[in-house]
């Protein structure tokens, strides 16, 4: 089908659904490949896995076919013809016919992304199909009984329909055969089966948009409940002990536990499994350890834990880059390895776990490790630090020089990572998300990196703090802890204030100074200092306050268009009193310090 | 006499296209099943359905297990039943027939094929 022709297909309202229809389901297919490919090659004898991997090419070519999507046909039909012949034991599954089989699914991904983006089909196909058709022809059998073969079923084909029209005595029998053969057989195992699946039907498809207009709605809602709570209050007080107050009490309440459950649900709603990402990644390490020629294996865990849509969607490019670091940096060539005394084959291990409201996602390697000596000296090398100021870093800290900009320990650039990208990109991403990222290593044993993410991002719960008259909204899955200074244990370095707690320092920052820009506004004259010990990404710092008024659930709003941007503030929210309240942003005010 | 259709595929998109042949045909009246035991039970939930179109390859119960299946109930042997499938082989298209389908067709078919299936084995049935 040529383009325009495709593109008036696409158009054409009878055929949308089935188009959105095949796109989603193809994208699905597509999504388990990744995953069942890899492993069909560790696993070649897993036979419900030939054919679960059989059955989704068949089901791609037999949709494709109806929407003459010629090229993507092509290939499928080719793929699902080799893997017919590794399902029926014709041949084995080598990693020759497995390189042939990637990179036909590569094409597939390749034509399904052009027909879902730009509604054609101009991949270039020619030299895979030839490929693909050259192996299939390879296993033993000739072409020319192939086609043999072909006619012939072609003819009885048409016989057999020239037959059924006359209803033929042949099929009869043969029902009549086969019904006699498998009538109890079949009779009790229908019966075991349908009580087996009482419970189909169970999820159905919701378009994205949806979902986020009901979690606006819900944000909406939260926000009205806020507001009839403090009117419960304030009633309450004024109206004490009449029917009023007491019958407002009792729907308040009602209506503020249905708000919460519908919250928890919409969210619930929203959350998708982390193994949609972590699923893409056997692929990629597959492809990346040949490329730098290591052994690899790679262990996933917790691909059950469930995350909010959109920070699945973000939270999949960190993840990329440090794999690739890891392979790239982290595990050793396998020579390197045996002369260490380690495995020949290096891991990868990728975990997921909820704790909390927050998720850790952690990659560990048992690769080479990172010298915190090596980190200083670049840095160094690099003027990103002073050399007296690196001799005084933690090892936490040194690790933490990785994130800044232009910071690169590869010795070579090559191939998978040094692509320009560093970890401070990681580390950008991953505050966006309003999360944490964490580096340990011990060298020559491995490295470890942890990401901490919030469950979700709309709707969040919040420290509400005071300074000066303003009130302000910390993300309280930023909230390391909240202390009490004497003014006596806050030291000066180069005029900067810091506290040290426990055996760590921490800068402290004056929201009063940073936010409300008062210089000399009227200082708080109590011995004591509240101190918010806040976390981002690795870093850590206190926030100064005047007051701690409690733990409220905040919406996320945007402070509009009018206003733009504020430095130092992610958003308002407004409180049950109906008073706007603003909402720090937290990755901000560490930059500004 | 008013045709009710089960239509059984495990993908979504191979449904939606029977489907909407099925409406162009002026054939309105159907209920979906995306695997072997789904169908069975939309079998017993509609007793007025007359007419199963179904995919061969599916997990779990395939398609050809319904078909056995359904001939081998009492309640529903009398159905008629269109198979759907690329299998073009001698010994696919005689399997389906002894497992006791009435008629076969290969994807990807059009309308009028379809047309012309379904009124092949109506006649017959009649």
């Amino acid at each position: 089908m040529n383009t325009e022709e495709l593109t008036a297909m696409f158009d054409d309202p009878e055929m949308k659904e089935i188009v959105d229809s095949f796109i989603v389901e193809t994208k699905e297919i597509i999504d388990s490949l990744d995953v069942d490919l890899i492993e069909l090659e560790q696993n070649p004898e897993g036979e419900e896995l030939i054919n679960k991997v059989f059955r989704s090419f068949h089901t791609i070519k037999g949709t494709s076919s109806f929407l003459n999507l010629n090229k993507l046909t092509t290939i499928t039909h080719r793929c699902e013809d080799i893997l017919n012949k590794i399902r029926k034991k014709e041949t084995k599954l080598t990693p020759e016919i497995m390189d042939y089989i990637l990179q036909g699914f590569d094409k597939i991904k390749e034509l399904v992304f052009k027909i879902e983006n730009e509604k054609n089909e101009d991949v270039e196909t020619d030299e895979i199909v030839q490929k693909l058709t050259e192996l299939y022809q390879s296993f033993g059998q000739n072409q020319k009984t192939i086609e043999k073969t072909k006619k012939k079923s072609a003819d009885l084909q048409t016989k057999i329909e020239a037959e059924q029209k006359n209803d033929s005595t042949e099929q009869v029998e043969s029902k009549i055969e086969s019904d006699s053969m498998l009538e109890n057989e079949s009779k009790k195992e229908l019966a075991l089966k349908q009580t087996e699946s009482k419970k189909t039907d169970s999820t159905i498809r919701v378009d994205v948009e949806r979902l986020d207009d009901l979690l606006n709605n819900v944000s909406e809602l939260v926000l009205g409940r806020n507001r009839l709570a403090q009117i419960n209050m304030e009633v309450s007080v004024e109206y004490e002990g009449t029917k009023l107050a007491r019958e407002l009490a009792e729907t308040t309440k009602l209506i503020d536990m249905m708000t919460n459950e519908l919250q928890q649900l919409v969210m619930k709603t929203r959350m998708v499994k982390i193994g949609k990402v972590f699923n893409k990644y056997p692929r990629l390490v597959r492809d990346l350890a040949k490329i730098a020629d290591k052994k690899i294996n790679l262990i996933i865990e917790g691909e059950e834990t469930e995350l909010d849509k959109t920070l699945i969607e973000e939270i999949n490019d960190p993840l990329v880059h440090l794999i690739r670091n890891s392979v790239d940096h982290g595990i050793e060539k396998e020579d390197v390895r045996i002369a260490n005394g380690k495995e020949p084959a290096g891991t990868i291990k990728l975990s997921a776990q909820q704790e909390g409201n927050t998720i850790i996602i952690t990659i560990e390697d048992d690769g080479k490790g990172i010298d915190p000596d090596v980190i200083k000296n670049k840095a160094v090398s690099k003027g990103l630090i002073t050399k007296e100021k690196a001799e005084e870093l933690s090892k936490q800290e040194i690790f933490n020089l990785i994130f800044l900009p232009g910071f690169s320990t590869a010795e070579v650039v090559t191939n998978i990572s040094g692509r320009g990208v560093g970890m401070d990109v990681v580390k950008t991403n991953v505050t966006k998300l309003r999360g944490t990222i964490e580096i340990d290593s011990i060298p020559k044993v491995g490295t470890k990196i942890s990401i901490r993410l919030p469950l979700t991002l709309a709707i969040i719960s919040g420290l509400v703090v005071k300074v000066q008259k303003e009130q302000f909204v910390i993300p309280l899955s930023l909230v390391i802890e909240v202390i009490r200074v004497h003014k006596d244990n806050i030291y000066y370095v180069n005029q900067k204030p810091n506290i040290k707690l426990r055996d760590k320092v921490i800068p402290i920052v004056s929201l009063r100074e940073k936010v409300l820009k008062e210089k000399n506004g009227q200082k708080n004259n109590s011995e004591y200092q509240y101190v918010v010990i806040v976390g981002l990404a690795e870093k850590q710092i206190g926030l100064e306050v005047d007051g701690l008024v409690g733990q409220k659930e905040i919406v996320i709003k945007s402070l509009g268009n009018l206003i733009g941007k504020i430095p130092g503030i992610a958003g308002s929210s407004i409180l049950g009193d109906g008073s706007i309240i603003l909402i720090l942003d937290v990755a901000e005010i560490i930059n500004l310090t | 006499m008013n045709i009710k259709f089960l239509v059984v595929d495990d993908s979504v998109t191979m449904r939606r296209i029977v489907i909407n042949s099925l409406s162009s045909l002026n054939f309105k009246d159907y209920v979906e099943a995306a695997d072997g035991n789904e169908a069975l039970n939309k079998l017993e939930e509609n007793p007025d359905i007359n007419f199963v179109i179904t995919d061969w390859n599916m997990p779990g119960m395939t398609g050809l297990d319904l078909v056995k299946a359904i001939r081998a109930s009492e309640k529903f042997n009398h159905l008629a039943i269109l198979m759907v499938t690329t299998r073009g082989l001698k010994e696919d298209i005689i399997e389906a027939l002894k497992s006791g389908v009435n008629n076969y067709i290969l994807k990807p078919f059009t309308p009028a094929v379809l047309k012309e299936k379904i009124e092949q084995i109506l006649n017959s049935k009649n």
